[in-house]
């Protein structure tokens, strides 16, 4: 096996290299092939499945006439010499017939010429190859011969489609009648040979045709059209068109042949002439030889399949399964088929049974013919060690009893193996295939598999639904608990209050107010000509100084102010027509507030007290930013010609000062208040009033932002007014 | 005092001519009451409610009351582009409120488009039938006509007002739901409301950082 793999790499690699080696002018054509050459190897793995394929396009065959007949007396003269050796008197006509329905599928014509070129064309290529010696010749056609039944076919059908304009031109070169004679005087010889060779031939054809019928179906059917078509103008001159049927198939078969000298070494070739001969001498024997030289055929032939197949040995191993689970059925099949008719063989190759209700006559055509397939190939002895899958009916076709007979049982046991194997092969092909490719993605990657041990193991440490389940609920009980504390903070939260008294909804209106205003100021100031920007310059200046704030101007020390005098004064000289009408409301019902809380002063009260303080401010900043904005709104839509707006945002300065600063003082009186339960809960109340002295400068902070988002509101009426005049 | 915990916040406009009764109408939505006199609106106020668009999600409708004086239009107009849902009000007893509709209507829709918005036509006043200068065949006309919602209602009566407002809110809530429209930064049409659960406090002090910085 080892080996057999080496032969693998050395054949994946060679595959170029291995043209070289047959030095012949050929080879230099076939070099174009070479590629043809692994594809059809590759192909060969394929092969098994299309056995099936190959019985069914006989059937059709049968049903097929017409055409075929003209083909047919092409293949007459080698059938006729295959025939005439045949022991079989059925000869000619049979034969003929046989041929017509291989021809009349088109892929089979050239199965035919392929078969006919192996035969003829190798040994030519053998003599041009001057290089080989004489033995090489044989292990080189033994390769081919393993090698060539299945690429050949296929190479002529799939890939020599695309190589049939090669092939073409080669059998123009090769038009030589000469070739067509050696052709078939090695087939007359071969034909002498061996009933085995016969037997092996019949094989042989079998996986031809079936590769082609498969590669047909597979969708080169217009290239197998176009090679039968040649076949079929070229028929009237029969030996040119077995020609270059072989020639056609020469190209790749001379590739094939270059191919096995690398693939095999010569340890290894020997080993195989010896299997493959001991096979061959062992089935001269006849009846009794069956199984041990099957065996040591298949065993070469596995060895050499490895050598073709690319990667997978399943096919051998099973095929070896097969061979030898498969003999007695041909006996079995043998009886039933005795009353047989072909077409229900040729129509489905599962169903072996049907055979039962065909008439005799045509499995007897069918059978001869079938022989004469086969006898051409026997003519070359040497090539008639077969397919692995030829090896198996070989075994089971020579074990059956009888010339005749053992024709029509062979095509059963071939016809069941194919199906067995196609069923087998395929199905656990395909299943050893996705198992070996798993495996290696996840070993590739994951050496020893120590991360998937490692990945299923952890997988148990995970901790079970119930521990997950216990988490959850304590989770949701801290969610539930945290939602009540957030609620209850909440109300007391400045920043919602502040919200909920519209003073965000001030602030946020002020400040859409004021980006506006910004951007329409550095578009006028843009577009106004040098001299006026000038001129509003010393104002504009003067304004934003009055929107500096220094936080050194807050007088904390302010105990007392008459706000609602001091509000009312500012407003009443802004002259923008806003009154603090809401703002002193609202800070009289916080100074209610204050007091309702000294009444009420209980220490279970403390958070209620917290929470109006907290309430107030939100409230009166709330309505402070309020009086900015509409303050704002107002100046902006001022219209007065002398309205001074440097003393206007003087003013606001001064405003905003007082707003802060009452801030304070309500913050203090809050906490006055506060302090006076400090007794009981010392550490809570004085959290609380530092939350509420957080707040209060919170509060102021609004406050200030409100008052200099203002300024591009001054800065915009102030430009316009100065415009307006002019 | 609005009910703390929402899911979002809408904030619907206002707009139309001067004394249709925008304010009134708002009031009547957010207190219940209807008073006679009304100071008219200066640059815009606020009101909110918290209403239901669907089983359990509730949303606070942040309603902006704009003026309605010719002399706020070029301020009223910066409030626009933040709004998720447009309420144009017209007097059905003064037909030149009627008339200006067209105006109020694409002035809001160029200051708040590409952003996605539901407009609402109101005919105001409705307890004024016998008075009434706008048929409401014309008025649903024109408001289809524009692809949109007319509705009659009165502050006065209370009819249909809230009404307007949930179709408003639920027609809005169903852009949110196909994604027509959504919470993004930089536009104020759709906020997150106050979840329960921890984030309450934080987004709200988010969004007061957010207002202070700037």
């Amino acid at each position: 096996m080892s080996d057999s793999d080496e032969d693998f790499a050395s054949a994946d690699e060679g595959e170029v290299d291995s043209t070289p080696a047959s030095g012949s002018s050929k080879e230099l054509k076939a070099e174009k092939d070479v590629p043809t050459v692994s594809n059809v190897e590759k192909k060969d793995d394929s092969k098994p499945p299309s056995k099936s394929d190959s019985f069914k396009s006989q059937s059709q065959e049968n049903t097929s006439t017409g055409k075929k007949k003209g083909k047919g007396k092409d293949e007459k003269k080698n059938d006729e010499n295959k025939a005439s050796e045949a022991s079989g008197g059925k000869g000619n006509v049979p034969a003929k017939e046989s041929e017509v329905k291989s021809k009349g599928k088109k892929g089979k014509n050239k199965d035919r010429g392929k078969k006919n070129a192996n035969k003829g064309v190798e040994p030519k290529e053998n003599k041009t190859e001057s290089e080989k010696s004489s033995t090489v010749p044989n292990t080189q056609e033994e390769n081919v011969e393993e090698i060539k039944p299945e690429p050949v076919d296929i190479s002529d059908v799939q890939e020599a489609s695309n190589t049939s304009s090669d092939n073409v031109k080669v059998d123009n070169a090769r038009n030589d009648k000469e070739e067509n004679d050696k052709a078939d005087t090695d087939v007359a010889k071969s034909q002498v040979v061996d009933n085995e060779s016969a037997s092996a031939k019949d094989n042989v054809d079998i996986s031809p045709k079936s590769n082609i019928e498969t590669d047909s179906n597979s969708g080169s059917k217009g290239d197998n059209k176009d090679l039968s078509e040649d076949n079929l103008t070229d028929s009237p001159s029969g030996k040119l068109t077995i020609e270059q049927k072989a020639d056609m198939i020469k190209s790749p078969s001379s590739q094939s042949i270059s191919r096995p000298k690398p693939d095999h070494t010569d340890k290894q070739e020997e080993v195989l002439d010896k299997l493959s001969s001991s096979a061959k001498e062992k089935s001269s024997g006849g009846w009794g030889w069956g199984w041990g030289s099957s065996l040591l055929d298949v065993a070469s032939n596995s060895v050499s399949t490895f050598t073709n197949q690319v990667g997978e040995g399943f096919n051998t191993v099973l095929e070896t399964v097969e061979s030898t689970l498969n003999m007695p059925n041909p006996e079995e099949l043998a009886r039933q088929n005795t009353a047989d008719n072909n077409q229900d063989d040729d129509n489905d190759v599962s169903k072996p049974e049907k055979d039962g209700n065909k008439t005799v006559p045509k499995e007897e055509e069918k059978s001869p013919s079938l022989s004469k397939d086969g006898e051409p190939d026997k003519t070359a002895e040497d090539k008639t060690e077969t397919s692995n899958q030829s090896a198996a009916d070989k075994g089971s076709s020579e074990s059956s009893s009888g010339w005749f007979s053992s024709w029509g049982v062979s095509n059963i046991t071939k016809m069941v193996e194919s199906t067995s194997k196609n069923l087998v092969t395929g199905s656990l092909d395909v299943l050893e295939t996705l198992g070996k490719k798993t495996f290696d993605v996840i070993n590739e990657h994951d050496p020893g598999l120590r991360k998937a041990r490692a990945f299923l193991h952890d997988q148990g440490d995970k901790p079970n639904l119930s521990a997950i389940l216990r988490d959850a609920k304590e989770q949701e009980e801290v969610r539930v608990q945290h939602e009540k504390e957030t609620e209850e903070a909440r109300k007391a939260h400045f920043g919602s209050l502040f919200d909920d008294y519209q003073g965000l909804a001030h602030l946020e209106a002020l400040e859409m107010l004021s980006n506006q205003c910004e951007k329409k100021v550095n578009v006028i100031l843009n577009n106004l000509p040098a001299e006026t920007i000038a001129s509003i310059k010393p104002q504009l200046l003067l304004i934003k100084q009055n929107f500096e704030i220094d936080d050194d101007d807050d007088d904390d020390d302010v105990v007392q102010q008459e706000f609602d005098k001091l509000v009312t004064d500012i407003l009443h000289n802004l002259n923008v027509g806003t009154t603090p009408d809401k703002l002193i409301k609202t800070r009289q019902s916080i100074e209610d507030n204050v007091k309702q809380c000294n009444e009420t002063a209980e220490n279970s009260k403390i958070k209620e007290i917290h929470r109006v303080a907290i309430s107030s401010l939100a409230e009166f900043t709330s309505k402070s930013i309020e009086q900015f904005h509409k303050a704002g709104e107002l100046i902006l839509i001022k219209k007065t010609k002398d309205y001074n707006f440097v003393d206007c945002s003087n003013l606001l300065r001064s405003f905003t000062k007082i707003l802060t600063t009452e801030t304070g003082i309500l913050s203090t009186n809050f906490t006055e208040c506060l302090n006076k339960m400090e007794g009981d809960d010392e550490i809570k109340v004085n959290h609380l009033v530092t939350n509420i002295f957080l707040e209060a400068s919170n509060s102021s902070s609004y406050i200030q932002d409100g008052f200099r988002l203002l300024l591009p509101v001054i800065q915009q009426a102030a430009i316009e007014c100065s415009q307006e005049p002019e | 005092m609005v009910e703390p915990i929402f899911d979002y916040q809408f904030r619907l406009i206002l707009i139309g001519d001067s004394t249709v009764g925008k304010s009134s109408l708002l009031k009547y939505f957010t207190d219940g009451k209807f008073s006679e006199l009304c100071d008219p609106t200066v640059g815009v106020d606020f009101f909110a409610r918290l209403i239901e668009v669907k089983n359990g999600i509730r949303v606070k409708l942040q309603l902006w009351d704009t003026a309605g004086q010719e002399r706020f239009r070029s301020i009223t107009r910066s409030y626009y582009r933040n709004s998720v849902g447009v309420l144009i009000v017209f007097d059905i007893t003064k037909r030149q409120s009627f008339e200006n509709i067209t105006g109020w209507l694409a002035e809001a829709k160029f200051h708040i488009e590409p952003h996605q918005a539901v407009y609402m036509i109101v005919g105001h006043k409705s307890d004024c039938d016998t008075e009434r200068q706008v048929t409401v065949r014309e008025a649903t006309q024109f408001a289809q006509l524009n692809g949109l919602k007319y509705i009659e209602t009165s502050a006065k009566s209370g009819h249909n007002v809230e009404d307007t407002f949930q179709i408003l809110a639920k027609d809005v809530y169903k852009l949110l739901e196909e994604g027509r429209v959504k919470i993004e930064d930089g536009w104020d049409g759709i906020k997150p409301g106050f979840k329960r659960g921890n984030e309450n406090v934080h987004i709200e002090e988010e969004e007061t950082e957010k207002s202070k910085c700037c």
